[in-house]
């Protein structure tokens, strides 16, 4: 895969749609939504809300949580993280075809373990049910493991691989150590020079608040990033440079 | 119903069928704007309709006070999953969420229901617990199906009736299912599905409505405004401040989620279901 300059690099951010025990429910969501808005207003691509939470907390469904996060944002990408055995996939279909209407066309889904064969009947049988809705096309991720310590996400299109976003976890910083952490990323970016990074922010909202806040203006000063584009409403495929699929056919890999 | 008329006149609203969405977020900020208890999105009956859930889930974003009623059949559903969307949209929505039971009853409603119940009192692996102990029930009222399931389950019958006597008529028949499941009337609401004409002004489309009120026909209305936004605008413009005047409907929110909106109390369990 060639290798790209790090200005065009593109920012998925992920982020559980966690509830936290001690406080209501509405809070919790109140705070992702929050930081959805600040990853908008920022020039963050996409924002990736995940079906689970590696700590086990509860959590709620990611395309209902998104399509509550469309109405409050103009330019940024939705994507819901789903694995195969969460939800039938005509079913699936059909919630993502109308978080792209709702979101006017911003909606994706990353599909989780997507290198087994279950994995890609899913995936077809998905795309298969696309086909009944032909204005809205959402694009596709996939993640994948070759080997316990390689994750790989690539956003496809159609069946045909295009650039993988090289996942990245943030751990928990506090502003004041904002600048050594975007230090780090910085070295990241210009060394592996990716396509795209997929940050996750275990920590929760308040992480990517920091990152769009802070972070990500430092790495746009020091040339690591372009600087911002105007934020005008488009849809998450014109956004990625992906055109309209013209043949729905389904994709095997 | 049977008994002194609760203390005000309840209100829904039929979305309009429509796939353009700016329009369908208007027309909620103008219900809600009307202070419309709830609003009742469209069933998906074509296969590229839209999902109701994920569609009221966009607008719990853009309200804050009107409930939200998703149409759905428990058919073909994993009841966890069944569950799980909908007490997402309550989370969602502090408290908001209706459900419209459409199709065949069956064992997935019980099923959805006991695990909505298990998430609000022990909490469920993997599920946010819901804001209401279960959401509002919604049920079309068929006089000849000869079953038990409305009068089992619905917090709100939907019913159909030609004239005042015969929604009179339905109403107390309803009643007498509703006692007969061992369950108390009070806590269910009658709404005649009402499509004003263009003729109506808005004084003699309340005065239609508190009549039937008073006349214990009805607690409330599903209004359905099939077609374009200008009738629904008209209703919440000129109709809904009519209301107001007589004293039949509330011009604010009371912040409470949408059983406390409409007046019902939390279900409690009965014998061989959820439902008292």
């Amino acid at each position: 895969m060639p290798e790209r300059h790090p200005s065009a690099v593109r920012l998925f951010a992920a982020l559980s749609a966690t509830v936290a025990p001690d406080r209501p429910a509405r809070a919790s969501l109140r705070a992702l939504a929050d930081a959805a808005v600040t990853a908008d207003r920022a020039g963050v691509d996409a924002l990736v809300v995940r079906g689970s939470d590696p700590a086990g907390r509860p959590t709620v469904e990611p395309v209902g949580v998104l399509a509550d996060v469309a109405a409050r944002t103009v330019a940024l990408g939705l994507v819901a993280e789903v694995s195969p055995a969460s939800c039938a996939p005509d079913h699936l279909a059909r919630e993502l075809a109308t978080l792209d209407l709702v979101s006017e066309g911003r909606a994706g889904l990353l599909l989780n373990d997507a290198g087994t064969p279950d994995a890609e009947a899913y995936l077809a049988a998905v795309r298969q049910s696309f086909e009944g809705t032909p204005e809205q096309h959402p694009i596709v991720l996939t993640s994948w493991s070759p080997s316990a310590a390689d994750w790989h996400v690539a956003v496809e299109d159609s069946g045909a691989p295009l650039p993988r976003l090289m996942p990245v976890t943030l751990p928990p910083t506090p502003s004041a150590r904002a600048e050594d952490s975007t230090g780090l990323l910085e070295k990241l970016i210009r060394t592996e020079r990716p396509h795209g990074l997929l940050l996750d922010f275990p920590a929760g909202p308040a992480s990517l608040e920091i990152f769009a806040r802070v972070m990500l203006p430092l790495l746009r000063e020091r040339g690591v990033l372009p600087p911002r584009a105007e934020r005008v409403r488009r849809t998450l495929r014109g956004r990625l440079g992906l055109t309209q699929p013209a043949d729905r056919a389904t994709a095997v890999r | 119903m049977l008994h002194a008329p609760p203390g005000r006149l309840t209100l829904g609203v039929l979305l309009p069928g429509r796939l353009d969405y700016p329009f369908q977020e208007f027309l909620a900020m103008e219900l809600e704007r009307g202070r419309v208890d709830a609003l009742l999105a469209p069933g998906p009956r074509a296969p590229d309709a839209p999902d109701p859930v994920t569609l009221l889930s966009g607008l719990s974003g853009a309200t804050e006070h009107i409930g939200l009623v998703a149409p759905g059949s428990p058919s073909g559903w994993d009841p966890h999953r069944l569950a799980r969307r909908h007490v997402s949209l309550d989370v969602l929505s502090s408290g908001r969420a209706g459900w419209h039971i459409t199709g065949p009853e069956g064992t997935a409603v019980d099923e959805t229901l006991r695990l909505w119940d298990a998430a609000h009192r022990d909490g469920m692996p993997g599920m946010a617990p819901p804001v209401q102990r279960q959401p509002v029930l919604f049920r079309t009222d068929d006089p000849t199906a000869g079953d038990t399931f409305t009068t089992r389950y619905a917090d709100v019958v939907l019913t159909s009736p030609h004239d005042l006597p015969s929604a009179r008529r339905r109403y107390a028949e309803l009643a007498d299912g509703v006692r007969a499941a061992a369950r108390n009337p009070e806590h269910v609401l009658i709404w005649p599905v009402l499509t004003p004409s263009r003729g109506a002004t808005p004084a003699n489309l309340a005065d239609r409505m508190q009549h039937w009120y008073e006349e214990r026909a009805a607690d409330g209305f599903l209004l359905s405004f099939p077609g374009q936004a200008g009738p629904l605008v008209d209703f919440v413009d000129h109709v809904v401040p009519e209301l107001w005047r007589r004293g039949l409907f509330p011009n604010a929110y009371d912040g409470r989620d949408l059983r406390g909106t409409l007046g019902l109390p939390d279900p409690t369990p009965a014998p061989g279901g959820v439902h008292a």
